[in-house]
């Protein structure tokens, strides 16, 4: 489960997940939920999202990117997400629906602090968001 | 934990932590505070994000932090950093994802009173006409080879489109253009984020405001600005948008393994930085000015618009009802500047991340009409408190490479500001004292509550009486437009 964090200025979310896949998962939903994202009942698309990165870290930036860009460019939100993650690479096939309303807008994401590590028997990560 | 012993008092004003503080500091950090200031600035992690950026390969004389600091990601709000040519580093987490968000300011010979019957006229006239809040286009619909153009030119292109005089372009930091802007160095997606927002206001604490001149102190700056005491300003604060805010993600994501191609070391991955001259180096710059050029331009017609709901709203109650530009400046940039480091002049990269540039009285960088008394800086309040209109002196060349506050500077967190206040109940308060508001969203409105910012009367005083820039005018607001 995410949770929101103290930060002055912009936006930060600790997230915790069982696998890393989770953790991906729960930091689109922490988007919306900071955003305040609204879908409309309509249609879905399907799309796949092919990423490759460095480490882990770019990796967890570049998806969160793309999910600012569907908001922002193309007015879509992702209903739901199939993610596999091997190594520094991902694939996911995600259920796309338009956008409806959102609330705020999140710039971007910082690479601020940012360390997706395995503690225990849980994938961590805190995140920051320009806002 | 950095604490208020660790630092050396230079004066009332001004603070140093040494760079004995941590052994990879390459610089002191000087914060420009009152006892208060800093002390608050000692519970988030603005000054351990400062101690960060003092680490930087290449930086000269000291990080400066202005008394409106908060904590940010790498760089803290309000720091400036100066990093020697050719092989100092530039940092985009140092400028900002909003490269250029900034303040431009007009005035007018319209009385304060000659508002109150058309408040309401003027406040949806400026709400429609400018577009704001989250993923809202604009009225313009540039194609490719256009965007280019304003990325190439900046204000330049808005004064051959019909929406900036020549005095205007005069009136802006730098004449609204960076050189050494190519837009061949934006990637695809920036372009297409910026296609669709020239003319937009954006939302988070950007805004429209209506203000009057509420007092001067320095009547001979004033004059030279055109403000007059009880007659109306506007001021304007966005950025870059889309645009800005890809140029920047891009390049922290590709200058992740530069330092370790370079040889350096740095504290945290926010400060992910290239030497000046390096290739990485220069097609940041190129895309930085790409997109500080955007803002001026976008900054530009904004006024534009507003002039034209001033002149339609004002329309038979006042024959004078022009806007004049004071002056636009940007906050967040990086800008190849002189300096006097140690009686030598050198060339550097002023990194100013919520900082603005505040030069004295006679700097060639001037217009003419700002030769005789120095370069407006313009302070916006937060919503519903004052904002200030200084001028850049002399000494702030020394004391912080000609740099000074831009705002008031946040205290409470935006999770704070949001559970404890109500948009709704804020609007109301907000209209008992006299402060017409429209804002898109009321979650957003209570983020940017007066309660979440620093008291910006005691920010300033700090500037004024450190000498880096001396107050000429306080305005009060009348009208807000948020997104």
């Amino acid at each position: 489960m995410y949770r929101e964090v103290e930060h002055t200025a912009d936006y930060s979310v600790q997230l915790a997940a069982e696998d890393l896949e989770g953790l991906f998962v729960q930091s689109i939903q922490a988007v919306e939920a900071l955003c305040g994202v609204e879908e409309e009942i309509s249609a879905l698309e399907q799309k796949t999202i092919n990423l490759r990165a460095a480490d882990l870290e770019t990796l967890l930036v570049e998806w969160l990117e793309e999910y600012l860009y569907s908001l922002e460019v193309e007015s879509q939100t992702w209903r739901s997400m199939e993610i596999r993650i091997n190594k520094c690479e991902l694939q996911a096939f995600v259920q796309i629906s338009a956008l409806k309303s959102i609330q705020k807008v999140i710039k971007a994401v910082t690479f601020h602090e940012l360390a997706v590590i395995r503690k225990g028997s849980k994938w961590e990560a805190t995140v920051v968001f320009d806002v | 934990m950095i604490q208020k012993q660790d630092f050396r008092k230079l004066s009332d004003y001004l603070w140093e932590l040494p760079e004995s503080y941590s052994p990879a500091m390459k610089v002191p950090v000087r914060v420009f505070a009152d006892d208060r200031i800093l002390e608050n600035a000692l519970k988030d992690n603005s000054m351990q994000q400062a101690v960060n950026a003092a680490c930087l390969p290449g930086l000269v004389s000291h990080v400066t932090v202005m008394p409106d600091v908060h904590q940010g990601y790498g760089f803290p709000i309000g720091g400036v950093a100066a990093s020697r040519f050719p092989d100092g580093v530039i940092s985009p987490g140092g400028i900002g994802y909003d490269i250029n968000c900034g303040v431009r300011l007009l005035a007018s010979r319209i009385p304060f009173d000659v508002l109150a019957p058309v408040v309401e006229d003027l406040k949806q006239g400026l709400y429609a006409a400018c577009p704001s809040g989250v993923g809202k286009s604009g009225r313009l619909r540039l194609r490719d080879k256009e965007l280019a153009a304003v990325c190439r030119n900046g204000s330049e292109w808005t004064r051959r489109n019909g929406y900036a005089t020549a005095a205007d372009v005069a009136a802006t930091e730098d004449s609204g253009k960076l050189s050494g802007a190519d837009p061949a160095d934006l990637s695809p997606r920036a372009m297409k984020r910026g296609m669709p927002q020239l003319g937009t206001l954006g939302a988070g604490n950007h805004f429209i405001e209506v203000e009057f001149v509420e007092e001067i102190y320095d009547k001979k700056a004033a004059a030279a600005m055109g403000l007059i005491q009880g007659c109306l300003t506007l001021q304007i604060h966005c950025g870059s948008r889309g645009l800005g805010h890809q140029v920047c993600s891009d390049t922290v994501r590709a200058f992740q393994d530069v330092p370790r191609r370079y040889g350096f070391e740095l504290p945290e991955r926010g400060l992910a930085c290239a030497p000046l001259d390096s290739p990485e180096g220069k097609k940041y710059l190129s895309a930085m000015a790409c997109a500080a050029n955007y803002a001026f331009a976008n900054r530009q017609v904004l006024a534009s618009y507003a002039r034209e709901v001033f002149d339609q709203v004002f329309a038979g109650r006042i024959d004078d009802r022009e806007l004049i530009q004071v002056y636009d400046l940007a906050h967040n940039i990086g800008k190849i500047e002189m300096h006097e480091v140690e009686g030598d002049t050198v060339k550097v990269c002023v990194h100013r991340k919520g900082a603005t540039r505040a030069f004295g009285a006679r700097h060639k960088d001037l217009p003419a009409r700002y030769q005789g008394v120095g370069q407006p800086v313009l302070v916006p309040g937060s919503m519903g408190t004052a904002s200030y209109v200084l001028v850049g002196q002399q000494e702030s060349m020394a004391l912080s490479f000609g740099s000074s506050c831009h705002g008031a500077g946040r205290v409470k967190s935006r999770k704070q500001a949001k559970h404890s206040i109500r948009g709704e109940q804020l609007l109301k308060d907000l209209q008992k004292e006299g402060i017409a508001v429209q804002a898109g969203s009321m979650p957003g409105l209570a983020e940017e509550a007066p309660q979440a910012y620093k008291d910006v009367d005691a920010v300033v005083n700090v500037v004024h009486k450190a000498g880096i820039a001396r107050k000429v005018a306080r305005l009060r607001p009348l009208v807000v437009i948020k997104g």
